[in-house]
């Protein structure tokens, strides 16, 4: 296949250098619009585009100069949204020559402008736009940034005064500006004073933190610029941009498509989710819930150094990212590094306290840790957001069971018997309690050997047969448990399972001697 | 005439009409002061043209190389050069899927190019011969930079190649011919490597060896990515897990000793390209820069004892002045404001400046990009080589960058809808003007208008006039071959540093010259830098208008001075260490 182009260069970046020559429609210039070649497109982004360009030209000759002005516009925000650059800033500029006292056109003119590198074109049009619209949104702040960037500090320092006056809810970004401007020209002091002061207002801007860290290292202060770079991040401080966000709004957003990427995991149709989570990267590479969700993906297929390094970028984006997190801490506990996997489990339950999975794995965690009081907890906060769910009750009494609280562990999984009588974990689980706990009186203890028979015989398995086997013994009738436990045992060879050998084997010492099991879990005692 | 003026002329004549040729050097013609450098790769039988294997699949490896290296093969004085090539890429590919099919019988292995310059006589000649299969290199790896150094110090410059694939070392026999000694000396690097840089990191007069390493890219299974208009596109870096570099010590015996995790430098991954190595913290240890694309960059300082921390956040030379990562490609380190120590110079993508870190002395930076006037004329461009010259010998150091696209993404600003290589971008000259840069590009002449989808660049003085020439590698096109026509106007001095007994090249080493006005150059010996490129380790120091002799002080690798008091300007001198006055008061 030979390389394709989509786009024919633009005359525009000429004009540019004259940004207000097409201020009179009847001295306007047309530019020839790049369209882009729909045929190549992804078929989700073409059934947006192509509707829309073709609505233009039916529409072309039928218009008058204003309106076929708006109409230029408007397609230009389409092609703006999925950032066809060129066929946007054609467009964007003959809606500025055809509808000039439209500030609007100007403003996405200068944006095409300043991400096309052309700073000087894009200071002059956002100048126009405050002539024509003095309050207009966030030009002073865009005007502010562009002159720092190009290194017009004294211009710089002006807008962001400005800004400060007029728009107090913008004093953040209008800060972090001024302050950068001080750094640049060596009054530190005052650099550091209006930075800490920006971050004050706005404490997700991470990104100051490195400029805090420069000057405190030029000031002589190394600890405290170390202390910035733990802290830094890439959150700049800014402000929502009320056109971008309408812009982005006549496409489908990247979040569109994540959500179909994770509505076709739910059914199963992995190669399609694949599809939508690659256009949500495309549209912006820096989701981080693509990145998390296409991490899930190419997790499921074992490409394990992919999972994690798509889970890291994540992070790098977002440390507070929920499911970043989680899946941060299910790689490091893979790898058995159970501890630093905590870390990680506790940022997703910190970032998203009512996510019952985050919770839940946060408590199985702590049981890998031996922590069952805490455990025991995050059981019960899981279980405050589903209250049915059986293997969450199973987990929240088996920790209560191992902090030595045997009543409360009853109490839990009688209730989650009451929800689900027929649940097999949760009845093995009681019986397991009647059986063992001290606090269990001679009907619970009758009631586990009837709960373990029964589900013996549905399931004769190791799991349940050591389960009759306790019962029996709370019973008196050790001979029979001896039988039960000695088939527990033997599954439990069978089945290569030698961590949960040894707990078993001490409970035949213990039915031969005529005592109740030591646990109701000794497998886990044990360990 | 001078010998120089007719070995330009000459130059000039085979490659040009003659009309143009005198229109070219007559005195003070419009003509003479635009053509900053003159294409001479036809002219001179450089005869190359780089293949990248494309076939519509957009394998990340296939816009990426492009290396070159300027060194003096056969010890004859002249600049020889290595070209590295790439091949089909794809399973199952033929050349009949090559979106650029070679030319029939073009051999898809690295050239060297055997420089036959002659100067002195009537028939002053700058010209190339392939002298690859006499040679012995049979580099048949997906070439991506190179990489030279005597690390056996027998007096011969050696090549490490860096490939997508197993990288090999050719040991230089002495006699033209080289030998692959890649798994005896242990130096077998499977990964992706771009840069690579020779040098003697614990000052045991062997040189040692950098490896930079990419990122895991597997052809079959890589992730293929669209641009944001939704269609098929170049991934970036970050679509994939980053390597770790690798250290290679030299044992002296012909082998070398991996000690990437010893040294601490393999205990970081990151997606290198550029590397620079230099001692940026005046310890007299050397440490070393990796430019990173789209991380943090590192700054491996070295504690003098086989260890290297990453110090480059606090330094101030891992992410810009607004604290962001940037797509670090090619990188330079120099002097460029004559206060004495080595500043940082690095290529990025569009839509992000070039960056110039100004050293404080201390190894301590800070963002000057700005100020320096490098900001706005590099946004519109992707860099990749890039080197500090001194084109004009007027004692600044000027920039010399090398451009091209990454994504037809980006392209779509200034390719048209049917050209069928849309990354190509013309290259950049920023020239130094009192420690401010102005873009003389667009007057500095044809060469620089040309537009290719370069990446690798090196520096010297190809045709021994005492100025900077340039080798460029462009990926999927020719090279070019850029011979300077400015730096005749000034006074230079040309140095061959080298170690102990003359054995090679004291790579590190740095010499200082004195101008009027208190002015004092500080010029490095360097091979490494740029992009996948290798440069002439010689100094060559811009006079200005100081014709005569002046005296020279170098600092050697160990932080011992000496001082050689009369070298005649105009001129090339080898000054071997231990061959100089002792300047009392050094270092060590």
């Amino acid at each position: 296949m030979k390389l394709k182009r989509i786009c024919l260069p633009l005359l525009a970046s000429l004009f540019l250098l004259h940004p207000l020559a097409g201020l009179a429609a009847d001295e306007a210039v047309l530019v020839e619009v790049p369209y882009p070649d729909v045929e190549e497109l992804d078929p989700r982004v073409r059934r947006i585009v192509e509707p829309a360009i073709d609505y233009f030209k039916r529409m072309q000759p039928v218009l008058s100069d204003v309106e076929l002005g708006r109409a230029y516009g408007r397609m230009g925000l389409v092609f703006q949204a999925f950032r066809m650059q060129e066929a946007a800033g054609a467009s964007h500029r003959n809606a500025m020559a055809l509808d000039p006292t439209n500030p609007r056109w100007h403003y996405f003119v200068a944006i095409y402008s300043e991400e096309t590198g052309n700073l000087e074109g894009a200071l002059a049009l956002y100048r126009t736009v405050l002539a024509m619209a003095p309050d207009y949104p966030n030009t002073l702040l865009r005007i502010g940034r562009v002159s720092l960037e190009a290194g017009k500090l004294a211009d710089a320092s002006e807008a962001f005064e400005a800004l400060l006056e007029k728009q107090p809810d913008l004093a953040a970004p209008a800060l972090a500006g001024l302050g950068t401007i001080a750094l640049q020209e060596k009054r530190l002091e005052e650099g550091v004073d209006l930075l800490e002061r920006a971050l004050v207002l706005q404490p997700q801007a991470t990104q100051l933190h490195y400029r805090l860290a420069q000057a405190y290292r030029q000031l002589g202060d190394t600890d405290k610029a170390r202390e910035h770079l733990e802290k830094r991040g890439d959150r700049i401080a800014w402000a929502p941009d009320p056109w971008v966000e309408e812009m982005k709004a006549r496409a489908r957003h990247p979040s569109y498509y994540v959500q179909q990427g994770i509505e076709a995991v739910k059914q199963g149709e992995m190669e399609r989710a694949a599809m939508h989570l690659d256009l949500a990267l495309a549209l912006d590479p820096e989701n981080v819930e693509a990145l998390t969700r296409m991490a899930v993906l190419i997790g499921l297929n074992a490409r394990r150094e992919d999972a994690e390094y798509l889970i890291s970028q994540a992070l790098r984006l977002d440390p507070d990212h929920g499911l970043a997190n989680s899946l941060q801490g299910a790689l490091l506990a893979e790898r058995r590094q159970f501890k630093e996997a905590q870390a990680f489990y506790f940022r997703a339950v910190n970032a998203e306290p009512e996510n019952f999975e985050f919770r839940v794995q946060f408590a199985n965690g702590l049981m890998r840790l031996n922590d069952f009081e805490a455990a025991a907890q995050q059981y019960a906060e899981a279980l405050r957001l589903e209250p049915e769910n059986a293997s969450t009750r199973y987990g929240h009494a088996v920790a209560l069971t191992l902090g030595g609280n045997c009543a409360a562990a009853l109490q839990t999984i009688e209730r989650g018997v009451q929800a689900n009588p027929r649940v097999a974990l949760t009845l093995n689980a009681r019986a397991r309690l009647y059986a063992t706990c001290p606090d269990a009186n001679e009907s619970q203890r009758r009631l586990a050997l009837e709960d373990a028979q029964l589900l013996y015989d549905q399931r004769p398995n190791g799991n349940h047969a050591e389960t009759v086997a306790m019962a029996m013994a709370a019973n008196g009738r050790f001979d029979e448990a001896m039988d039960y436990q000695g088939q527990a045992i033997f599954e439990a060879i069978k089945n290569g399972d030698t961590a949960a050998q040894q707990g078993m084997r001490e409970n035949m010492q213990r039915y031969e001697a005529r005592s109740l099991a030591s646990a109701a879990w000794p497998e886990l005692v044990s360990q | 005439m001078t010998e120089l003026h007719k070995l330009k002329h000459r130059l000039v004549f085979t490659c040009f009409s003659l009309a143009y040729a005198i229109a070219f050097f007559g005195a003070d013609t419009a003509v003479a002061r635009e053509e900053v450098f003159i294409d001479a790769t036809e002219s001179s039988g450089l005869d190359f043209v780089h293949f990248n294997g494309m076939s519509g699949e957009f394998y990340f490896p296939e816009m990426m190389g492009g290396g070159v290296a300027l060194f003096d093969y056969d010890n004859d004085g002249d600049l020889d050069v290595y070209l590295v090539q790439g091949h089909m890429l794809g399973k199952g590919k033929s050349l009949e899927d090559a979106t650029y099919p070679p030319k029939p019988g073009t051999p898809l292995t690295d050239r060297l190019f055997r420089n036959d310059l002659k100067r002195g006589g009537d028939d002053d000649r700058l010209t190339f011969t392939d002298v690859t299969e006499p040679s012995g290199i049979r580099a048949a790896g997906y070439g991506m930079g190179v990489a030279t150094g005597d690390y056996d110090n027998d007096g011969d410059v050696d090549i490490y190649v860096t490939n997508f694939g197993p990288n090999q070392l050719w040991r230089n026999e002495g006699d033209g011919t080289f030998v692959d000694v890649t798994d005896q000396a242990g130096v077998d690097d499977p990964r992706w490597s771009v840069s690579a840089s020779f040098v003697d990191y614990d000052r045991d007069g062997l040189l040692d060896l950098y490896v930079g390493s990419y990122v895991i890219y597997e052809l079959e299974t890589a992730r293929r990515c669209r641009n944001p208009t939704s269609i098929p596109d170049y991934c970036g870096p970050h679509a994939f897990k980053p390597e770790s570099d690798m250290l290679f010590r030299n044992l002296g015996n012909g082998r070398f000793e991996d000690v990437s995790e010893k040294s601490g430098i393999g205990k970081e991954p990151g997606p290198g390209l550029g590397i620079s190595v230099a001692d940026f913290n005046g310890d007299s240890f050397v440490d070393l820069f990796v430019a990173n694309d789209g991380v943090a960059n590192f700054l491996w300082m070295n504690d003098g004892k086989g260890s290297f921390i990453d110090d480059g956040l606090l330094a101030g030379v891992a992410v810009n002045r607004s604290g962001m990562s940037e797509a670090s490609m090619g990188v330079d380190a120099a002097d460029f404001d004559g206060d004495g120590d080595e500043d940082l110079f690095m290529t990025h993508l569009v839509r992000e400046t070039n960056t110039l870190y100004v050293n404080d002395g201390t190894g301590w930076f800070e963002d000057q990009t700005s100020e320096t006037g490098l900001a706005n004329a590099s946004v519109p461009f992707t860099g990749f080589g890039a080197g500090f010259i001194d084109f004009d010998n007027d004692g600044w150091l000027d920039i010399f960058s090398v451009n091209g696209g990454v994504t037809l993404f980006e392209s779509e600003s200034w390719a048209s809808k049917d050209d069928p290589w849309p990354l190509h971008r013309p290259n950049q000259l920023f020239r130094n003007e009192d420690g401010r840069f102005q873009d003389v590009s667009e007057t500095a002449g044809k060469a620089l208008a040309a537009s290719h989808v370069s990446r690798g660049a090196a520096f010297g003085d190809i045709d021994n006039d005492g100025d900077i020439d340039v080798v460029v590698g462009n990926n999927s096109g020719p090279v070019q071959l850029l011979i300077n026509n400015a730096g005749a106007e000034n006074a230079w001095l040309g140095l061959r540093l080298m170690t102990r007994g003359c054995q090679r090249d004291a790579v590190g080493a740095r010499a200082s010259v004195k101008l009027a006005g208190g002015k004092t150059l500080w010029r490095r010996a360097r091979s490494d830098g740029s992009y996948g490129s290798a440069n002439d380790p010689r100094v060559l120091l811009g006079l200005g208008k100081a014709h005569g002799e002046r005296e020279v002080l170098v600092a050697w690798t160990d932080g011992s001075q000496e001082r050689w008091p009369a070298l005649a300007s105009g001129s090339y001198h080898r000054l071997c260490e231990g061959g100089g006055e002792k300047v009392s008061g050094d270092r060590n």
